[in-house]
């Protein structure tokens, strides 16, 4: 079924923007036209439901190995880490090197993100450290952001930190969706190798090591994939949230707490979430199209609010 | 009638001749003129003596935005701060009105002797601050011959502009555009070509991006030749293959230096002549 919905909404997505193109008129387009489905189009498509189905991957394997329902790559921190990471690349200007040095610095930063996030959440792992830690670690980096960038002599450097920190799809290419692809598919094969090891870990770490699984051996294949995905796709599109950490929640009362069987589902319903967001965000009103990170927050912040209610009400 | 000494009589002739003689230039011109606008910069070093110029502006120095690099190195320069200005002592200073209003208000604080101007929006206005900063800097005529030295270029590029004018527009990093109301689309339509940036409703300066470009495209592009910063977001948007992919005969972009495309001033006599090229080249 959510195959069904991906396909709709890519259609949907390759006809919408300032003029509607719609299916009927596929056939028969003018250069422009062609040039703009082709350049513009299709490759913003693509990226939406990737980077979607990343973020909701992502998501779904932090909150199964976590065991914490509020993880997700931005809350934590990890997204901010990788856009710094991203930005001291240009602005040391390692990135004009080779195309590729953009994505792997990115991924370098949600590297250390996560490495962060487990060495300073550690033993404490309730859900108030664990959040703690990632609004550190966001602080952390969006300073660290505005500070590379208020050092710069780049003129539009302002311009500069809004497109990194607010996330958005608008104006991409062929290169940015190709360059993030070979991170994504790499880092999903290290999560899907999770996947076990996930499961086992919904009875506790103890009960976990005694079916055999070498926690360490997961965490590491986890900060691995999560790194690789997070940090490609933010070098893509810069930060976006909430993604991973709406679609778990929203598919669990359909496919059960498993945390293995939510890994794909989440990663279709994230692409879906996602391009719904962006065909939306293609009608803002107003001569500027809403930012797609800033119109996640939108979406997610009063659901982290229904969560975190739920919560109190379930501890209380 | 006063009883005075008869040689404080003649003193005081000889003194009240002198400033009755000296009285135009009571208007001393100033000994220390610092800038803290590049553009302000560009003026200022046509027409002041390089002895009065006490500092420029650090922008002034990158040679991505400024044409006048190699003069500017000869003179210390500031990053326009409140502290660096106060510390030269100046007896005048030159502002944009868009300078750090933090800035501008510790100036004023401070009994500076401050001028600012505004961002010029037209070729006359552009004239008058030409003019004005050279009777404050105590030369006028140095600004008149400026200006005509303007109108000048400005006159052959509006004679190698053809009959029929070419749409175009300019396009900088992350798709920043100027509109009709704005000085570089006036030197661009005096030199043949119009502005496009109408179409997406731009009047001053607006934000363009790809697809609404795409819908109703200019026969020229000039974007500038970029910085070096690849993989920035601003940069991105300009080195798109969408803008490369198009046909040559309905979009080609021109390659535009970028310090032409901030400055009003002497800026103008290098903009036309660039115009009148690409007009050439198309």
């Amino acid at each position: 079924m959510l195959i069904a919905v991906v396909t709709l909404l890519s259609i949907l997505s390759l006809a919408s923007g300032r003029i509607w193109i719609g299916p009927e008129q596929w056939l028969s387009l003018d250069t422009l036209s062609q040039t703009l489905m082709w350049d513009l189009r299709l490759p913003r498509t693509l990226l939406a439901l990737m980077v979607g189905a990343s973020l909701g991957l992502c998501g779904a394997a932090l909150q199964g190995f976590t065991r914490n329902p509020l993880a997700d790559p931005a809350l934590l921190g990890i997204s901010s880490m990788a856009a710094l990471g991203a930005i001291l690349s240009i602005y040391l200007g390692l990135s004009s090197l080779e195309p590729w040095v953009l994505a792997a610095a990115a991924i370098t930063g949600a590297f250390v993100g996560i490495v962060l996030l487990i060495l300073l959440s550690g033993l404490a792992n309730t859900i108030t450290s664990f959040i703690l830690v990632g609004v550190i670690l966001q602080t952390l980096a969006s300073a660290g952001v505005a500070l590379t960038l208020s050092m710069s002599d780049n003129p539009w450097a302002s311009d500069e930190i809004i497109n990194w920190l607010l996330g958005s799809l608008q104006d991409r290419s062929w290169e940015d969706f190709l360059f993030a692809l070979p991170g994504v598919l790499i880092g999903t094969a290290f999560i899907m190798l999770t996947r076990p090891a996930l499961d086992a870990l919904s009875l506790g770490e103890i009960g976990a090591r005694a079916l055999g699984v070498n926690l360490r051996n997961t965490q590491w294949l986890l900060v691995l994939g999560v790194g690789l995905v997070s940090g490609s796709c933010v070098a893509a599109t810069g930060e976006i949230g909430f993604v991973g950490f709406i679609v778990p929640h929203l598919l669990r009362p359909l496919v059960g707490n498993l945390p293995s069987k939510l890994l794909i589902p989440s990663a279709f319903a994230g692409g879906a979430m996602l391009l719904a967001a962006d065909i939306a965000v293609r009608f803002s009103p107003g001569a500027q199209e809403l930012k797609l990170g800033v119109a996640m927050t939108l979406i997610g912040a009063p659901f982290f609010l229904m969560l975190l209610i739920k919560l109190r009400r379930q501890a209380a | 009638m006063l009883r005075l000494r008869p040689w404080r009589a003649i003193a005081l002739m000889v003194i009240l001749t002198i400033l009755g003689a000296t009285s135009p230039l009571i208007y001393a011109a100033p000994t220390r003129i610092v800038s803290i606008n590049p553009c302000l910069d560009q003026i200022l070093i046509e027409v002041a003596d390089p002895q009065q110029i006490a500092a420029l502006s650090y922008y002034s120095l990158d040679p991505l935005s400024s044409l006048i690099t190699d003069r500017a190195k000869h003179f210390p320069s500031t990053y326009e701060s409140a502290e660096e200005v106060m510390a030269l002592k100046p007896d005048l200073v030159l502002a944009s009105a868009y300078s750090s209003k933090a800035t501008l208000r510790t100036l004023k604080k401070l009994n500076v002797n401050l001028v600012l101007f505004d961002l010029p929006n037209s070729i006359e206005i552009s004239a008058q601050q030409v003019l004005s900063i050279a009777e404050l800097a105590g030369h006028p005529e140095r600004g008149l011959a400026l200006n005509q030295r303007i109108n000048e270029a400005l006159a052959r590029a509006k004679i190698q502009s053809s009959k029929t004018p070419i749409s175009a527009l300019v396009y900088q990093e992350n798709g920043f555009v100027p509109g009709d109301k704005t000085l570089i689309s006036q030197v661009m339509t005096l030199s043949g070509f119009t502005n496009q940036a109408s179409a997406y409703g731009v009047k001053y300066w607006g934000i363009v991006h790809l697809e609404d470009l795409l819908h109703s495209p200019p026969k020229v592009l000039f974007t500038p030749t970029t910085r070096n910063e690849v993989g920035s977001w601003s940069s991105r948007i300009i080195a798109h293959p969408v803008l490369t992919k198009l046909p040559t005969n309905i979009m080609r972009e021109s390659p535009f230096p970028e310090n032409l495309m901030s400055c009003a001033g002497p800026t103008l006599i290098p903009l036309a002549k660039a115009f009148s090229a690409a007009l050439k080249s198309n």
